[in-house]
């Protein structure tokens, strides 16, 4: 997997993203001062438990955040322009062709009185001009190359597709776009184990083949390790790690990540060792949180007795290349490092 | 499909049974009986008395019920309604072309109810909780409020004496245009309350936000991609809606002396001629029952999720 | 806090009861629906004292009169007053709804309870019944009853009442069905209470809001369908001053005195607007999830 850095000219780049709904009891913050950057063909892991704000941070990127939630603060540059001020014109332009989406449940995202078929020919006819006739041989080509083969499947109803199936529809029509960018907002959470590789074999696949990038949006950092060139963690809507996909699975930083790698069950792993799980509840996100958010769950703070967590925001602390953390203790470990290369030059 | 249908129709027939044991009621159950309502205190007692005991036996009403309901049974298997009590006339004879005018009126009717009600629901579902809504919807309780026959005085008055419009007692094709609009405006309510409700519904559904976040327009979301699934439900309340449409027109038949069976069966019943009476309900809820399975049936091929095929 | 959701559990207490009241006063449908019931039991009520002249006096030296001093909603074709009219009308109204809605409703709930609580075959009887019934469009049904039984305001009634029990007995079956399996009513047969005590005790007060809910959108439709038979001359008959009937000669008038189609016309427009509102106001509150 090749690894790229976010320097000039990214595909796309998220600065200081806010997105926050509105309740009765106030503003629910689901995402807060989220900075992000995705370089061409690069495909990028998001990575958080529900309620992490991860799926709100994917639909924020095209506008799909309805009532009562909103966007509130930031910018959100594609290939240089910003997303939050188009106008609704260029919105749907980009939609679909600039940046794709695909979603969770698959069979409900397709018109349950059409044909499947129809779904794909129906584009087809409006995008490349096609007619019926040549719109629909297009489409059950397409079908073909997401692995539905046959004109049956072309003439099928959603409702007799299985989850898989229709996971395959909802890709093939997402890349017939032809985006730049594909969002997937957990495309397998709802699918049978057995079936949750292939589809993620052919994201990948249809991907690489046609260098579009992806953001690829999960609660399960294993799927996210099979794929992701980079990986980025979000915590109570901000993002708290973020770096190459090696770095993080061998070297992670902050202690939610750590958590999050300690909880996934290893096949061969003792049978006795228990899963360790991460204590603690979520944190309420309609009060704003003066420090850290995961510092009240967090065994390090109450190990190393810190006390900065709970009233500070935590800072960016560089790792390695491209590989950062927003973590008090990883801080720390930053500057005593230092302290001992300093002090091991002066001797 | 065929299998539906024959499946269909006999789950009809009890029902079938059911109504004709209930208009059978209308000769039957009659507390002093139909013959002798009719003639009471119209003429001299002994006059009265031949005249009744005749059409007794002509009606049978001297024998006992359960044969009286054989024998109307047999008769209806013979296509053969009876003869007006007060018409001396095969009802049949009655009933013909009256059949046709307000099955005219009822489809005029529900034309104009599920254009104007399809098209204000989808409006107000599209622009929600702005005026267009609100107004849409209290118009719509208004609908659901005002008796028909009002609507159709108000209508007379409004387009035949104060704009003189139309003339008070209009001929031809035309006449059909203020019957209609008061039935059909009436209607319009419900059905218009239904499609935005259906409609509000539908396009919070996860496949309108994966057309939008493809790029479709708002419009094409709600007309290409919404209203055909918002439209099947409001299909299933079309068949109810008939049946007011139904019940509505034998009393506008009334006001607009609309030749049709209602302004009949409404005068039948004044008459207290069961045969009449007896034949028009009976033929009109045997309409409605077919109606209501042609509706049933047109769900089924209409949506793919319903297995036709068994 | 939604009081339905713990219906399940357990029956409204007296501090549900005046949750429930004081929400009903908030809801602005509510209110204004029971505004006009309200103005109908005056009217009703007080007729003898608000009337300005007896409904029934003719007066044929002052016939059709516009509305004016003398006679605020004018006179009809043979000189009585409008107003007055309008006024006793309200009380034939009322005795519709009272009477349509008590038959409707005392034997479609006590058929639904049947079905719904007793066993298969009850259950079996009772709906193949409702079905015939609703296999004919309500108005049919209707005049089925005034054919038997001739054309008269207590007939019309009657006839209404008995077309809409199938409404009431299908809403109450499938209460009755939602909550039978319920656990305090298998604990309440455990303890030995009868199948009737069980229906009337505890399933019967779970069944209530629906049926409210119900009984508040059927009325005023009953009541439209009694006024439609007055109309057509198979309900009340003239001269009473039921507002249906008083439409009966009215076309004639239509074009000479319009006041004599609009006020009773109206007075039933805005009844029965009153009344739905009522309804929407009471499914607001008993059923805030819809």
């Amino acid at each position: 997997m090749a690894a790229f850095s976010p320097t000039l000219d990214p595909l796309l780049a998220i600065k200081g993203l806010n997105t926050r709904f509105k309740t009765p009891r106030g503003f629910v913050r689901a995402v807060t001062d989220v900075d992000l950057t995705l370089g061409g063909g690069e495909i990028l892991g998001l990575v958080g438990e529900s309620g992490s704000g991860k799926s709100a941070l994917a639909l924020s990127i095209l506008r799909l955040i309805e009532p009562p939630g909103e966007i509130a603060g930031g910018a959100i540059l594609f290939e240089g322009r910003n997303i939050l001020e188009m106008a609704s014109r260029e919105l749907r332009e980009l939609r679909g062709r600039g940046i794709g989406i695909i979603f969770q449940q698959p069979q409900s995202c397709l018109n349950p009185v059409r044909r499947v078929g129809w779904h794909l020919a129906d584009l087809l006819m409006r995008q490349d001009n096609l007619g019926r006739r040549s719109a629909w041989e297009a489409a059950v080509e397409l079908l073909r190359a997401v692995g539905l083969p046959g004109t049956e499947k072309a003439m099928a109803y959603p409702h007799q597709l299985s989850g898989g199936q229709a996971q395959r529809v909802m890709i093939g029509i997402a890349l017939a776009l032809r985006p730049r960018l594909l969002i997937a907002d957990e495309p397998t959470t709802a699918l049978d184990v057995t079936v949750q590789a292939q589809i993620l074999e052919l994201l990948r696949e249809r991907c690489r083949e046609s260098g579009t990038s992806m953001i690829l949006v999960s609660h399960d950092l294993g799927i996210v390790a099979q794929l992701a060139d980079r990986v980025a963690v979000m915590y109570a809507g901000r993002i708290v790690e973020e770096g190459p996909v090696q770095a993080i699975l061998r070297a992670p930083a902050h202690p939610y990540t750590l958590g999050l790698l300690r909880a996934a069950p290893r096949l061969g792993a003792a049978r006795a060792a228990r899963l360790q799980d991460i204590p603690g509840g979520t944190p309420d996100l309609s009060r704003p949180i003066p420090g850290c958010a995961f510092a009240p769950c967090c065994a390090i703070r109450e190990d190393r007795n810190l006390t900065r967590c709970l009233g500070e925001k935590p800072p960016a602390v560089a790792l390695g290349p491209a590989h950062r953390a927003y973590c008090w203790a990883a801080a720390q470990e930053a500057a005593s490092a230092e302290v001992a290369s300093v002090a091991g030059e002066n001797r | 499909m065929v299998r539906y249908l024959i499946r269909r129709l006999l789950l009809a027939a009890p029902v079938v049974v059911g109504i004709l044991l209930i208009t059978f009621l209308i000769k039957a159950a009659v507390p002093t009986d139909a013959v002798t309502a009719m003639y009471q205190g119209q003429m001299s007692e002994k006059d009265a008395a031949q005249a009744i005991t005749a059409l007794r036996a002509k009606f049978h009403l001297d024998l006992p019920w359960h044969q009286q309901l054989l024998i109307y049974g047999r008769d209806l298997l013979h296509g053969e309604l009876g003869e007006s009590i007060r018409l001396r006339r095969p009802v049949v004879d009655e009933i013909g072309y009256r059949y046709v005018n307000t099955i005219l009126l009822t489809g005029a009717a529900l034309l104009i109810a599920l254009v104007v009600g399809v098209t204000t629901g989808v409006v107000a579902a599209a622009r929600r909780n702005t005026w267009l809504d609100i107004t849409a919807t209290t118009v719509g309780l208004f609908g659901i409020s005002m008796p028909a026959f009002f609507f159709g005085l108000l209508l007379i008055l409004v387009f035949s004496v104060w704009l003189r419009l139309l003339p008070v007692v209009p001929h031809g094709p035309i006449a059909i245009l203020l019957p209609a609009l008061s039935l059909g405006l009436i209607e319009a309510a419900p059905i218009s309350r239904v499609t935005r409700t259906s409609m509000i519904d539908v396009l919070r559904r996860d496949y309108i936000r994966a057309a939008r976040a493809r790029g479709v327009g708002e419009v094409a979301l709600i007309l290409r991609h919404g209203l055909p699934n918002a439209l099947l439900v409001v299909l299933t309340v079309v068949g109810l809606q008939i049946g007011n449409l139904l019940g509505g027109a034998f009393i506008v038949e009334t006001i607009f002396s609309w030749h049709g069976i209602g302004e009949l069966a409404v005068n039948a019943i004044k008459w207290r001629d069961f045969t009449l009476t007896q034949a028009i309900i009976l033929i009109s809820a045997l309409s409605y029952l077919l109606i209501n399975l042609a509706v049933d049936v047109l769900y089924a091929w209409l949506d793919p999720r319903v297995e036709i095929e068994t | 806090m939604s009081q339905i959701a713990n219906d399940a559990e357990e029956p409204l207490g007296a501090s549900g009861w005046s949750r429930l009241v004081s929400r009903f006063f908030e809801n602005r449908s509510a209110a204004a629906g029971g505004a006009i019931l309200a103005l109908l039991i005056v009217c009703a009520a007080g007729a003898t004292l608000i009337a300005p002249h007896d409904p029934l006096a003719i007066n044929p030296v002052m016939r059709l009169r516009p509305p004016g001093l003398q006679h605020w909603f004018g006179t009809d074709e043979v000189g009585r007053d409008l107003f007055s009219r309008i006024v006793y009308g309200s009380r034939y109204f009322l005795l519709i709804c009272l009477v349509a809605a008590s038959i409707s409703a005392t034997a479609g709930t006590l058929l639904g309870l049947i079905a719904g609580a007793g066993s298969a075959l009850a259950d079996g009887i009772v709906m193949r019944l409702m079905d015939v019934m609703l296999a004919f469009p309500y108005i049919l049904l209707v005049l089925v009853v005034v054919a038997i039984l001739g054309p008269s305001l207590w007939t019309g009634m009657i006839a209404v009442g008995v077309a809409g029990i199938p409404g009431y007995a299908r809403v109450v079956r499938s209460a009755v069905f939602s909550v039978r399996h319920e656990d305090y009513v298998e604990s309440a047969r455990v303890l030995g209470a009868s199948g009737a005590q069980i229906m009337f005790g505890t399933v019967l007060p779970n069944v209530l809001s629906p049926l409210i809910i119900y009984l508040s959108f059927a009325t005023p439709l009953a009541a439209l369908l009694a006024s439609a038979l007055s109309f057509a001359g198979l309900g009340a008959q003239p001269p009473a001053p039921e507002w249906g009937a008083m439409l009966v000669n009215s076309r004639t008038y239509l074009f000479s005195a319009w006041w004599a189609v609009a006020a009773p016309g109206t007075a039933l427009f805005v009844s029965i607007f009153g009344l739905n509102l009522l309804g929407n106001g009471l499914r607001d509150v008993l059923d805030p999830r819809s």
